[in-house]
């Protein structure tokens, strides 16, 4: 054999070199190693010869097989790496393109605000107790020491329905009664009632509906200071430990003493803006003592308990949270303004 | 209310700087909304002294007058004034000054002679004074002088917001003063010189003593022709008061400084004797201000003889008003209850000085006190001479109540360790005495009434922040939100996790913006008085208010559009109102323009949306397409929505296009109306099973049929008893000219074994002889 060999050999190699597709190099290995190929035949042909010949040339055409293959399986790939680098070129994709993010959307601003500060209630120890929008004149007025013709109906302008003595409840205070009476008599009661409240506004400063939440403790020597404490507990939780807070005395029908809380204007820190009429300070909640009418009315005796309640307005916590200035931007329901909200990612709570 | 710093001083001579009376006023719960500097207008204003004075040459009545200013500038003004003589000592304005009135002066061609700015009469000033054309200055201050330091320089203005206890005892510059010293600890007194009434009993009488505790008069005549003394005019002028006439000018003056109002009539017009006493039902009067005002026997009047003279407390007749020539007035000085004023004030809609003090709360004390001081006040008035005729004071001023001292209780509402003593100073300060183990309360304090009352304010004069921050001391348990709130909070995130951006509208809402012709049954809740007509009663339904905000934002700009909102609607049953929970999502419909391109779902990923949130929050909730949908859905592309008690509780689907193009602003617009929204079937739990270790086969089958639905070839293929079936799922929907043809997938896998193709092919068999009898048959069968 020897020569012979060698030469089909080159002609083999000469064939591979000359392939230039996987394909080409498959139809070559039928040609060489298929049924009817050329080294199939030989071995084939093997069969033929004398017994003494047939064992030498079958190990002799078995190796020249083994050869073959190797060398057509290393040009296979060869050319199956050429061309999955061809592939990969061809399937380069500008990779600086944006992903398809999902499309996540938000809460409202006013939701998120009022979870905020409902999750730091909680934590406190505050049960989520809640009254109809539709209330009677009695829990929204008379129950909280406002009988008709009080001067304190001209500070809330109600909105009234064509059922007799209901109104759009003007604050979120009625709750006050409702959770006391719930409570029937039981101590401590410790709830917050958020909700929506109505009155006829409208300006950058007040629409004719928001949400409000109201606080409210009950139980044995609850005092000022309590209500102090609570509520210095709360700004901090919700606006940050450098935020500075005062307090000023003030009026509320069902609160004696009554109370109204500011904390350092967000826009300037202090120093006096046109967001807080350069005084520095931003009202945020009015708050006070229960009077003992409306403990009475709760089913509690002012003379065994006293109480504070507070009530703070969602929109001005979320204008002071979020820097706006007009309130209305809140009920737009822009979407290209809600989804701005979305840059508030830092604090988890919101 | 607005407050002059300057005014400050009449009561309080030391008064301290304006930064520090702003901090005062916060403390004592005084709101200062406003704080401004008056007066910085008046520092162009110069005095001047008249050196020469010729007659114009091209005008008869102008004259040319050279004055000499500060530093011995000469100036040449023209002017038409008769008076302004040589030697005499006017107030020039240089150009660039701005009047009163607005105008800015600048140098003017007067018939062919240049005048700069303008020598000033007192009204050009905004003042009054009475003769001469100028304004002619007759005091001792030196050439140079300017207005403003004539008038004392300038002034700090506070606009005070009073709530309403405080406007009980805090509406006037004396009230204001008593706050500031109490907190200072300044030595401070009351005004309480009392004039000493006549004993003319016969010009008064008063019919309700409880309307009109104390009341008054005094008969004066008044000679000659004076003005308001400047320094009244200035301090006036300040807090925007108007002057009119010297009588009026010093009863608004007291008013204001110490809180009393009184009034004025005309004496020739009343036809004594004058009665306090309640209107007669129908009985009218007009006004000062014109108005006709119909009375009813609620109301207090000031009458004579021939009927109202003054709805009493809050604004006079025009009948016995004072004119500027009236010269004989009846000065009435008197202390009216409080509610019965404020009804009126409010029946009769009325805004008046008097009644913004008397409807609070006026101080009975002082009826006697602002007389006397208004006679004073009158004697500064040169040129006029008042001379004091018949007077008389009905009534009797109340004892001062009194409430008991409980300083143990005060320590415990506030939580302070003060003692006695400490709290008995406090209220001392504010002119509470303490006596034993009761208060004397002021007379005019209408609004202490209780022990909580007096924790108030020994608090706000010793600061709120004296207090101290403790925490109530019962025990802490962590709250929680109860199920139907979380549910609730549930869902809302889960629609924001689904790309829904969540929206809150108001409830208002009225039939005119229903454009849906929603048509609907039952009654609303109403409001009686609307801000506005369209938003007359509350919604009935959700879906308008959202859809509203869907086109709002589309009408700004073409953008993708997925919302929804979790709000109450509002009904009316048996007279009551029901508030139950509505879910309403709406979207548009369209595949927004990107890269890589999106696929168009349609209708189906709103679908999705909700049959997931279905299956997380266990709503119950089933679809029926031939179920009752509103009119205006489109009738192919909606189901009804149905909960676990097969009530019908809303719908889901494409809002007919044409609709949906003429009044959102969006072609294709998918919507959700759900309510009420409580979850209705149980939550699921159960054992979860481990997969199968053995391979599974899948087989499609595309299926053709008369009315092909999805839901009727599921219900079909999963009672086929086919027994290996794992799952089916829907790979194509194709319709062509042989009508429309279905693909599902059919996966089989067994827990035990590997199923071998004829047994799965024995299955398939099954599935496929059950659609036949369906009348579904294979494609290209």
């Amino acid at each position: 054999m020897g020569e012979d060999n060698a030469d089909e050999l080159r002609e083999l190699g000469e064939q591979l070199q000359d392939a230039s597709t996987v394909l080409q190099v498959q139809e070559i290995r039928n040609a060489w190693l298929g049924r009817k190929g050329i080294i199939t035949a030989r071995l084939k042909g093997v069969a033929l010869l004398p017994v003494e010949e047939r064992r030498q040339a079958g190990q002799q055409w078995n190796s020249v097989r083994l050869a073959i293959e190797t060398m057509i399986d290393d040009a296979l790939a060869r050319l199956q790496n050429q061309e999955e680098i061809l592939q990969l070129e061809q399937e380069r994709l500008d990779m600086t393109i944006p992903g398809i993010e999902p499309a996540v959307a938000l809460l409202h601003p006013l939701t998120r605000v009022r979870r905020l500060v409902e999750d730091v209630f909680l934590r406190m120890g505050f049960t989520l107790s809640y009254g109809p929008e539709v209330e009677s004149e009695w829990y929204n007025f008379e129950a909280l020491n406002i009988p008709p013709n009080h001067p304190a109906r001209d500070m809330q302008d109600s909105f009234f329905v064509d059922i007799p003595n209901l109104v759009l409840r003007t604050h979120t205070s009625p709750v006050q009664i409702r959770g006391m009476q719930a409570a029937a008599g039981q101590l401590p009661v410790k709830i917050i009632a958020p909700g929506r409240v109505y009155r006829r506004d409208d300006d950058p400063t007040h629409t004719p509906m928001f949400h409000q939440i109201e606080g409210l403790v009950v139980d044995h020597k609850i005092s000022l200071a309590d209500l102090q404490g609570t509520l210095l507990a709360m700004t901090k939780d919700l606006l940050g430990s450098d935020i500075r807070t005062r307090f000023r005395p003030s009026y509320f029908p069902f609160t004696e003493p009554s109370m109204e809380v500011d904390v350092t204007c967000a826009a300037c820190n202090g120093t006096g803006c046109r967001v807080c009429k350069g005084t520095g300070w931003v009202e945020i909640l009015g708050s006070g003592m229960v009077h003992p009418v409306v403990l009475r009315n709760g089913g509690y005796d002012p003379k065994q308990v006293t109480g504070f309640a507070f009530g703070l307005g969602i929109e001005r916590l979320a204008m002071r949270i979020f820097e706006l200035d007009d309130l209305r931007l809140l009920y737009q329901n822009d979407l290209e303004f809600l989804s701005r909200f979305s840059r508030y990612t830092g604090r988890p709570a919101l | 209310m607005k407050l002059s710093h300057r005014w400050l001083t009449r009561h309080l001579p030391d008064v301290p700087e304006p930064y520090v009376i702003e901090s005062i006023l916060i403390q004592m719960g005084i709101e200062v909304s406003a704080k401004e500097s008056w007066g910085q207008d008046f520092a162009a204003v110069e005095l001047v002294r008249v050196v020469a004075r010729v007659a114009h040459p091209n005008a008869d009545h102008l004259s040319v007058v050279t004055v000499e200013g500060r530093a011995g500038t000469m100036t040449d003004v023209v002017t038409g004034a008769s008076n302004g003589m040589v030697g005499e000592y006017v107030w020039y304005a240089p150009p660039g000054t701005q009047l009163p009135d607005g105008r800015i002066l600048d140098t003017v061609n007067m018939r062919g002679i240049p005048s700069p700015g303008m020598l000033l009469s007192a009204s050009e000033l905004g003042f009054q004074e009475a003769g001469g054309d100028l304004w002619v200055y007759r005091g001792d201050r030196p050439v140079g002088t300017t207005f403003l330091e004539a008038i004392g320089g300038v002034d700090t203005l506070y606009e005070l917001e009073l709530t309403p206890n405080l406007a009980v005892f805090d509406q006037s510059v004396l009230g204001i003063a008593r706050e500031v010293a109490a907190v200072l600890g300044l030595q401070f007194r009351d005004p309480s010189r009392e004039f000493r009434y006549g004993t003319d009993g016969n010009l008064v009488g008063i019919v309700d003593p409880m309307g009109c505790p104390v009341y008054g008069l005094t008969e004066l005549r008044l000679e000659g022709d004076g003005t308001t003394p400047l320094w009244m005019q200035v301090l006036l002028r300040s807090i925007g008061i108007r002057l009119i006439h010297p009588v009026v000018d010093i009863t608004n003056f007291v008013l204001w400084d110490i809180g009393q109002p009184l009034h004025a009539f005309d004496a020739d017009a009343v036809v004594l004797p004058i009665e306090v006493r309640r209107a007669t039902d129908g009985e009218n009067m007009t006004l000062l201000d014109g108005s006709l005002c119909t009375l009813t026997p609620e109301d207090l009047v000031i009458a004579d003889q021939k009927g109202p003279i003054a709805l009493a407390g809050i604004m006079g007749g025009d009948r016995a008003s004072v004119r500027p020539t009236t010269r004989h007035v009846f000065l009435e000085s008197a202390y009216f209850s409080a509610a019965g004023i404020f009804k009126s004030a409010r029946r009769h809609r009325i805004v008046s000085d008097a009644a913004q003090h008397y409807g609070k709360g006026a101080d009975p004390s002082m009826v006697v006190v602002a007389a006397d001081a208004t006679l004073g006040l009158l004697r500064e008035v040169s040129g006029l001479a008042t001379r004091l005729e018949r007077s008389t004071l009905q009534g009797k001023v109340p004892n001062r109540r009194e409430i008991a001292f409980e300083p143990e209780r005060i320590r415990q509402i506030l939580g302070v360790s003060w003692s006695d003593q400490q709290i008995q100073e406090g209220l001392g300060r504010l002119r509470f005495e303490v006596r034993d183990r009761s208060v004397v309360i002021p007379w005019d304090r209408h609004d202490v009434m209780a022990t909580e009352d007096l924790s108030e304010e020994v608090a706000r004069l010793r600061g709120f922040d004296q207090i101290g921050a403790t925490l109530p001391s019962t025990p802490t348990r962590p709250g929680s939100r109860d199920s139907e709130v979380s549910f609730h909070e549930n869902l809302r995130d889960k629609w924001a996790a689904l790309g829904y951006w969540e929206v809150v509208t108001r409830p208002f809402w009225d039939r005119s913006r229903d454009v849906l012709g929603l048509g609907f049954e039952g009654t609303p809740v109403v409001v009686t008085n609307p801000l506005r007509e369209e938003e007359s009663e509350l919604r009935r339904d959700l879906l308008p208010n959202v859809l509203e905000v869907l086109a709002y934002n589309r009408g700004r700009r073409e953008q993708p559009v997925s919302i929804f909102e979790l709000a109450p609607v509002y009904h009316q049953r048996n007279g009551l109102p029901v508030e139950p929970m509505a879910l309403a999502v709406a979207e548009v419909l369209e595949v927004a323009m990107q890269y890589p391109p999106a696929a168009d779902v349609g209708i189906f990923r709103l679908k999705g949306a909700l049959e997931w949130v279905n299956r997380q929050l266990n709503l119950g909730l089933h679809e029926d397409p031939s179920g009752p949908i509103p009119g205006f859905m489109h009738p192919g592309r909606s189901v009804a929505l149905y909960n676990a008690s097969d009530l019908l509780v809303g719908y889901l689907g494409e809002i007919r296009p044409r609709l949906a193009s003429l009044k959102f602003h969006a072609k294709r617009i998918g919507v959700i109306s759900l309510s009420p929204i409580v979850p209705s079937a149980p939550a699921r739990g159960g054992v979860i099973l481990a997969p199968s270790r053995y391979p599974d086969v899948s087989r499609d089958l595309s299926l053709m049929g008369p009315n092909l639905s999805y839901q009727a070839i599921i219900k079909t293929v999963s009672q086929s008893g086919a027994l290996h079936l794992q799952k089916m799922r829907l790979i194509d929907v194709f319709a062509g000219d042989f009508g429309k043809s279905v693909t599902i997938r059919l996966i089989f896998q067994s827990m035990t074994r590997t199923l071998t193709d004829v047994e799965v092919d024995q299955e398939v068999r099954q599935v496929v002889d059950a659609l036949k009898q369906q009348g579904v048959s294979l494609r290209g069968q």
